[in-house]
């Protein structure tokens, strides 16, 4: 009675603290591991160490890890670990004063809880780790699950112990709620039951999530009992997360699930997945994801690390009847809208894939933006009629092409060429398919060589070198009209020539495909490369970035980035030098990262992935 | 003392350290401050082994290492590749504050005002780099050869739309400047002299950012400029120019100006010996700016806390004290902010300079300045804190520091009862953040602002 006595104040004042010291005797886990969380939860837990059936009905947000200790190994032993502590930069780093104040910070806190602080962090978080916010209680919650109990308790000594000697005593109150001894400092609040530490910041959400774990973890309740338990259902039984649980599948490392039906009646997040996005870039990328999460009851992010590559998974339910008319461009009206294969060429250093429909876009632009976007349409509208003789853009130009559309970059070299710049970019194109190639084709031709006409006089105006057009018959049916730069005596043989020497602008045409190139010697290549077989596992985008290719472009501009660390932080020609050779090693580790869009079986997916090198 | 009962055999006869006027960490400041950006406490205590006559010849002496030149190159190439005049701005603060020839680049900043020429006008950085390059060549060379090189620079011919230049039209706008800014100054020709003078320079033009002398377009005819008959080709006539008595007093004016003091403006008998030194060696500058720097009237009381800073001197000289580096593209925008940007002077007349520096604004702006510079997290003293610098420096109280600004910083006497506040500031706080407050506001003091 005094202990519940002790809590209800601590309660008023959001409490629920410490370290607990009772250590119930480990037995079957009905929301844990054990026999009778398998006959409770059975075909809904995600692995089954999930401790979401701690967490009330109303949590809007909910993230769990599973194998802490893993992910923790993960990184702790990774191979990368060994290179970069060989590095001299690493090794300069850990001499400065920095790094030597957080270490003594780091002795310190060792020797408080008398153990190395990677077991420290292994005891806390051995078993899992729990995160939720409550929008009942409106409070956040996290429940690490240690080692064992004993270890929990001990740690949890120490650290109430370490909270006294760092911390005004005057913010560290201690009480007990139901037996269990619970702590509060600053305005946090910590219990310890079992083999599980609480710590939540508000005193009604702890007190919700301890009697769900005393009431089922200690009493061992049976599965039925669930349903009448205090405080009401868990999060287990809300049917959005029972969704989420049978979308995302069996046991990943780390996964996290947002309830958008509950989140979505608060009116700013209803504006923002309701609202028009208003910029045309960000309708392009994210246009569709937001009718479809506008529709959705739950989100969720997973994330999955082994050695060589680490993945993030966002997924949400998916209905085609979600996306409006106007955002047909973003899936394609059946929904089955594909980026295209593209071929990998040498040294590619970026590609884009995507499905979007640009004509669809201009045309709807009245649906899709606002007046002001739609005034700057119109303008740029009637200045690329002018442009391209008279045609209109969005229904004779835009509407030519296929809404398949590929963006590629890769390296360029100029290692026998000259002019040289000193600035070397890559080369960039866009692929396209032509819906009738016979009339388009002699059309986007001419416009092209108009464009490099109007270049020309604008170019001259400005004392700007000048473009000469070209063309390359390559094989029958292959045509490349190229223009490059003429350079003047003095550019001849430099290797310090301006940035207009990175670009030979041409266009390339082969049957149905469509290349426009920032250099002839790309749309070249991509017109002359093999088309690639579909695979089967084509997404709406995809997009790569090539640890390899960007390491030889950083590398070809070396001199350039260390005179603009020299500029930008006030460096030494060596500081500058060391830090651009840090960054070429650091990119050196990676192989590529990657981004896909995509959906399936009714699941919309955006998956990131960053792969490094073995 | 009073600059009109100067005596002109006095001022510039060459300073003998005394008693009252010893040469001593305060005098070895002033001179590096105004023949260069400041200096470090090092720099000063290596001075004063030298007599000051030493000092100043090694200064004029001084010359960019290959070392520098090579660095300053690969900024340079950086600089040209982006066509960014604000990375140029930035690249010529960066070579401000580590030149090994402070001297030449205090040189090459007065006549980028002397002959100012704006980036904003000729939008072409290689063309405002090959004009800095120009200065930079002839700063303490010869001023016939760099009257001559300039009149042909594109970036000074295009920002004084001098472009083209005809028989049948002559264009008068480079001759007027010629005479009234860079070389004679008012009253010292005619109308006519400009009219004969743009007949001299016709068929000088600038063609895809190039200068030509297209002699189809020359006016052959005879001319006369400044009294003197027969003169034909714009060369010549700047020689006339350059030759007459009053260009050497219009130029030592400026330099006594731009070295000794603001105000007030020098009377001609006090300049007459300088003029006649720079007509006998043949409108050499090195030997006139050594002999102003090593003058009697230099290490007066007359010069010392008599000019303005600039900004130019307040940001490059505040890190160069304390052996600091920074953003130099926020230093360069600062500069240009607080009305001396690099590259974009105000007009062809260039900085008006002395008073002008300050108002209310730039009065604020400085002393933001002196705070982003000393808790922006790019900035470092010595590659460290300022705390640290001090430490290593064997500074340690706000005593200590007041006497280091003192002696390294300040043209003047800092006021005791700012001492004595930030005596109190430092009680205060504890931990090393006074080392900053303390700096700061010791340099947003009145007294901060003359040099």
């Amino acid at each position: 009675m005094v202990r519940l006595n002790v809590f209800i104040p601590l309660g008023a004042m959001f409490c629920l603290f410490s370290v607990i010291f009772s250590t119930p005797a480990p037995a079957e886990d009905p929301i844990g591991d054990g026999p009778q969380a398998t006959s409770r939860f059975a075909g809904q837990v995600i692995g089954e160490l999930s401790d979401a059936g701690l967490f009330p009905q109303s949590s809007v947000f909910f993230a769990e890890v599973n194998d802490p200790q893993a992910l923790i190994s993960l990184l702790l032993d990774h191979p990368l670990r060994e290179r970069v502590e060989s590095l001299e930069a690493y090794k300069t780093a850990i001499t400065t004063p920095a790094y030597r104040q957080f270490s003594l910070g780091r002795m310190m806190v060792e020797g408080q809880l008398k153990m190395p602080w990677r077991e420290a962090l292994e005891t806390l978080l051995g078993r899992g780790l729990a995160v939720g916010f409550d929008t009942e209680t409106n409070g956040f919650a996290a429940i690490l699950r240690g080692k064992d109990p004993a270890s929990m308790k001990l740690l949890g000594d120490r650290l109430l112990e370490f909270a006294r000697l760092t911390g005004n005593q005057d913010q560290i109150t201690e009480g007990e709620y139901r037996g269990v001894p619970a702590a509060e400092v600053n305005n946090v609040r910590f219990a310890v039951y079992q083999d599980r530490l609480l710590i939540t910041n508000r005193g009604d959400t702890g007190k919700w999530i301890l009697d769900r774990m005393i009431d089922h973890l200690g009493a061992k309740k049976s599965p039925e009992a669930d349903q009448q338990a205090p405080g009401g259902s868990s999060l287990l039984d809300n049917p959005r997360f029972q969704s989420f649980r049978a979308a995302v599948g069996p046991a990943t490392q780390v996964h996290a699930f947002l309830d958008l039906q509950v989140l979505g009646q608060s009116p700013a997040v209803s504006a923002a997945l309701r609202s028009q996005i208003g910029n045309p870039v960000a309708e392009l990328l994210v246009g569709g994801v937001q009718s479809a999460l506008a529709q959705a009851g739950w989100a969720s992010a997973q994330l999955a690390a082994d050695a060589e590559s680490i993945k993030l998974s966002l997924s949400t339910p998916f209905e085609l009847d979600s996306i409006p008319e106007q955002r047909e461009y973003f899936f394609g009206p059946e929904g089955d809208g594909r980026g295209p294969i593209l071929p990998q060429l040498p040294e590619t250093i970026f590609t884009l894939s995507t499905y979007r429909n640009f004509a669809d876009v201009w045309l709807r632009a009245g649906d899709l933006f606002d007046a002001n976007v739609n005034d700057g349409i119109a303008q740029a509208d009637a200045s690329l009629t002018t442009l391209f003789a008279g045609r209109d853009f969005g229904e004779d130009i835009l509407a030519a092409f296929e809404p398949e559309v590929g963006f590629v970059a890769i390296r360029q070299e100029f290692a026998n060429t000259t002019p040289r710049p000193t600035i070397k970019l890559p080369a960039f194109a866009m692929v396209f398919e032509l819906k009738e190639p016979a009339t388009m084709k002699r059309e986007l031709r001419r416009i092209f060589q108009s464009l490099v006409g109007f270049l020309n006089v604008v170019g001259s105006m400005n004392g700007q070198r000048q473009l000469e057009l070209g063309s390359e018959g390559i094989g029958e049916g292959v045509e490349v009209i190229t223009s490059s730069f003429v350079p003047e005596q003095e550019d001849i043989g430099s290797t310090e020539a301006q940035l207009v020497f990175n670009f030979s602008p041409s266009v390339a045409f082969r049957g149905k495909q469509f290349v426009i190139s920032s250099s002839k010697s790309l749309a070249r290549q991509l017109i002359e490369a093999p088309r690639p077989e579909p695979t089967g596992i084509q997404v709406n985008t995809s997009a790569t970035l090539h640890a390899a290719g960007l390491q030889e472009i950083l590398k070809d501009n070396r001199e350039q980035l260390i005179a603009q660390i020299m500029l930008e932080n006030g460096n030494t020609r060596e500081e500058g030098s060391a830090l651009i050779d840090l960054l070429l090693t650091a990119v050196g580790y990676f192989n590529e990262t990657s981004f896909t869009l995509g959906h399936d079986d009714g699941t919309l997916k955006a998956v990131w992935q960053m792969k490094v090198l073995p | 003392m009073n600059l009109m009962n100067v005596e002109p055999s006095w001022a510039w006869a060459p300073y003998e350290p005394s008693l009252e006027s010893p040469w001593n960490l305060s005098a070895a400041a002033h001179l590096f401050r105004r023949a260069g950006f400041g200096a470090n406490r090092q720099e000063l205590e290596d001075a004063l082994k030298l007599s000051p006559s030493e000092v100043v010849a090694d200064l004029v002496r001084a010359e960019e290492t290959s070392d520098f030149q090579t660095e300053m190159q690969s900024l340079l190439r950086a600089a040209l590749a982006t066509g960014n005049v604000r990375q140029l701005a930035a690249q010529w603060a960066y070579r401000m504050l580590h030149t090994p020839a402070p001297l030449l680049e205090k040189m090459t900043l007065f006549w980028h005002g002397h002959f100012a020429t704006s980036a904003v006008k000729v939008n072409d950085v290689r063309l405002m780099q090959t004009q800095n390059t120009l200065l930079r060549r002839h700063a303490l060379g010869n001023f016939k050869e760099l009257a001559i090189e300039i009149s042909r620079d594109p970036a000074m011919l295009l920002y004084l739309d001098s472009a083209t230049n005809r028989k049948s039209h002559p264009n008068e706008n480079y001759a007027r400047e010629i005479m009234e800014l860079f070389c004679l100054g008012e009253g010292n020709y005619t109308e006519q002299d400009i009219r004969e003078l743009a007949r001299c320079f016709t068929g000088w033009e600038i063609k895809r950012n190039r200068f030509r002398f297209n002699r189809y377009q020359h006016d052959s005819g005879e001319k006369t400029v400044l009294g003197i008959p027969g003169v034909e080709s714009g060369e010549e006539a700047i020689r006339v120019v350059t030759d007459d008595p009053n260009a050497p007093r219009f130029i030592v004016r400026k330099l006594v100006r731009f070295f000794v003091l603001d105000e007030p403006e020098p009377g001609d008998e006090l300049l007459a010996p300088l003029a006649a030194q720079l007509r006998e060696n043949a409108m050499d500058i090195g030997p006139t700016v050594q002999r102003i720097l090593a003058s009697n009237l230099f290490f007066s009381p007359l010069a010392r806390g008599r000019k303005v800073r600039s900004p130019v001197e307040l940001g490059i000289g505040f890190l160069r004290v304390f052996d600091g580096s920074t953003d130099f593209f926020q230093l360069a925008d600062a500069l240009d902010q607080l009305g001396q940007g690099l590259f974009t002077p105000p007009s062809v007349k260039g900085w008006d300079g002395g008073r002008t520096w300050i108002n209310s604004s730039t009065l604020l702006g400085r002393a933001n300045l002196i705070h982003r510079m000393l808790n922006g997290e790019k900035t470092r003293f010595g590659k460290q804190s300022l705390a640290d610098y001090f430490a290593a420096s064997g500074v340690d109280s706000i005593d200590e520091v007041a006497d280091f600004l003192q002696s390294s910083l300040f043209a003047v006497p800092i006021p005791r009862p700012a001492t004595e506040r930030l005596r109190e500031l430092a009680r205060k706080n504890q931990d090393s953040t006074w080392v900053n407050l303390a700096v700061h506001a010791f340099c947003t003091l009145p007294e901060f602002q003359v040099a």
